[in-house]
């Protein structure tokens, strides 16, 4: 299952948002990657919920993908992780 | 004038694709709609996808072994997990459902044995990478 969040529902998405996609099983962030790229995304991938905070430290995409069964830090606590600090 | 170059061929619409026959025991359909995603034309992404699940495959079945051999329903769910859904984007759908299955009776907790299920995982697992490393190997 995968959680989709995006700030400030209902503003414009640029021509080609930027997506962070994470997920820790490298064929679905393939596969997943693969088809939004196809429809026009910027995608960044992250394989686990500590690598897209990492990645979310110095940047803020327009979209974050996350699955929410990942070992280590789950998709709820990414985003738990990440609300806390906005 | 003589020709150099060979001339165009028309492609032939009865001629066998390339990546066919698909790996032993993985459903076609499925991978025929993997390989409408690559848009490069040149029908590597299928081996690629292939090739990362032959990975996941290596590396999540001896994990969900081990939480069998250790009682850890959290480690077992956590694989059926994960390789439900991968499974079931290639075309390995016996393995999607039984992991399927697995994921439902550690969930709702219904106390179904385990142990069937478990043997089928590890028998069908083992079915899928024997008919993958051959069709990986030919398709390096």
């Amino acid at each position: 299952m995968n959680a989709i969040a995006a700030d400030g529902a209902g503003d414009e998405l640029p021509a080609r948002p930027k997506v962070l996609l994470v997920d820790d099983d490298e064929v679905n962030l393939l596969l997943t990657a693969v088809a939004l790229r196809d429809q026009g995304f910027a995608v960044t991938e992250a394989s686990s919920g500590a690598a897209a905070i990492r990645v979310l430290t110095d940047w803020l995409p327009d979209i974050v993908v996350l699955d929410a069964v990942m070992p280590g830090l789950d998709g709820f606590e990414t985003c738990r992780d990440r609300k806390s600090v906005v | 004038m003589s020709h150099a170059f060979p001339s165009v061929a028309t492609p032939d619409p009865r001629a066998v694709d390339p990546a066919e026959p698909w790996p032993a025991g993985f459903d076609a359909v499925a991978l025929r709609r993997l390989r409408e995603l690559d848009t490069s034309g040149e029908g590597r992404l299928v081996v690629r996808v292939l090739r990362a699940f032959e990975g996941s495959l290596l590396r999540l079945v001896p994990q969900l072994v081990a939480a069998r051999a250790a009682g850890e329903a959290a480690g077992i769910r956590h694989v059926a997990h994960t390789l439900k859904s991968s499974s079931a984007s290639v075309g390995a759908l016996a393995l999607a459902s039984i992991c399927s299955e697995l994921e439902a009776v550690l969930r709702d907790g219904t106390g179904a044995p385990l142990a069937p299920l478990l043997d089928a995982f590890e028998a069908e697992a083992q079915a899928v990478l024997r008919g993958l490393r051959p069709w990986l190997e030919a398709a390096a």
